[in-house]
């Protein structure tokens, strides 16, 4: 299994859950290998039993829930790796490792 | 970067929100500060917000260098797998009663912090390091 194609897939999907504005993770939280490396997600364990981590930024809002965004990330992400290669991750670790403002929207 | 990484498994007495089968939610101190400088920052009365041990000196320094914004600094965080305690540094307006507007303070934090982490704020331990006087801010306007 291309760990690297997986881990890409996961970011994607975790950056798709509104209220993280990214998916990032210093050097720590990052998959690497021969195809490149995907920032903000790593993969650890045996391939049968993968468990995955991802890292986001989340962005403010004042009714913000870090718990219930940590569960819908690791919904998502979960989602994500079982339509990849079904039952490959058997847990998704989130940690929500930054909080943004954006009082006016990026460009 | 607190964790709560590696506890799963059937040894843990409750599902607390922290811990799910699936995974865990880590929430790193720089999340809980920031949100902690903000609910500090929304009550009437707070001037600004000063690390208690440097005198905000250093965490400005920090601030520039990082180019990261400011609204965790003046706070320090130490977050547990379910407990957050907070130090918190503060200037206060001339004219305001300090030991209500501390309680005022500390219970806006608890119920942000709570609220949006879900982890229960066990101390928020704050120390005035300043007054402010709005006389202050015209004299250093003239010297400019």
């Amino acid at each position: 299994m291309d760990r690297v194609d997986l881990a890409r897939h996961l970011a994607k999907a975790a950056a798709s859950v509104p209220g993280v504005i990214e998916v990032t993770g210093g050097a720590e939280v990052t998959e690497y290998g021969p195809a490149g490396r995907v920032s903000g997600v790593a993969l650890s364990g045996p391939d049968e039993t993968l468990r995955a981590t991802v890292s986001v930024t989340a962005g403010y809002a004042a009714d913000l829930d870090l718990q219930r965004l940590g569960n819908q990330v690791r919904g998502a992400v979960q989602s994500a790796a079982d339509a990849h290669q079904p039952e490959s991750v058997q847990g998704v670790d989130v940690v929500v490792a930054d909080l943004v403002f954006e009082e006016e929207p990026r460009q | 970067m607190a964790t709560a990484q590696g506890q799963r498994g059937g040894g843990e007495r409750e599902s607390a929100p922290l811990h799910t089968e699936q995974g865990t939610t880590t929430i790193t101190n720089s999340v809980v500060a920031k949100i902690a400088g903000l609910a500090a920052r929304e009550v009437d009365g707070v001037q600004n917000l000063k690390s208690p041990d440097t005198g905000g000196a250093m965490s400005d320094i920090a601030t520039r260098v990082t180019g990261g914004d400011e609204r965790g600094s003046g706070v320090k965080v130490e977050v547990g797998e379910r407990e957050a305690a907070i130090d918190l540094g503060m200037t206060v307006q001339y004219e305001v009663n300090i030991p209500r507007l501390a309680e005022a303070v500390r219970q806006n934090i608890i119920k942000r912090v709570q609220s949006m982490t879900g982890l229960t704020v066990t101390e928020v331990n704050i120390t005035v390091s300043d007054l402010f006087f709005p006389e202050d801010e015209q004299a250093a306007r003239r010297v400019e």
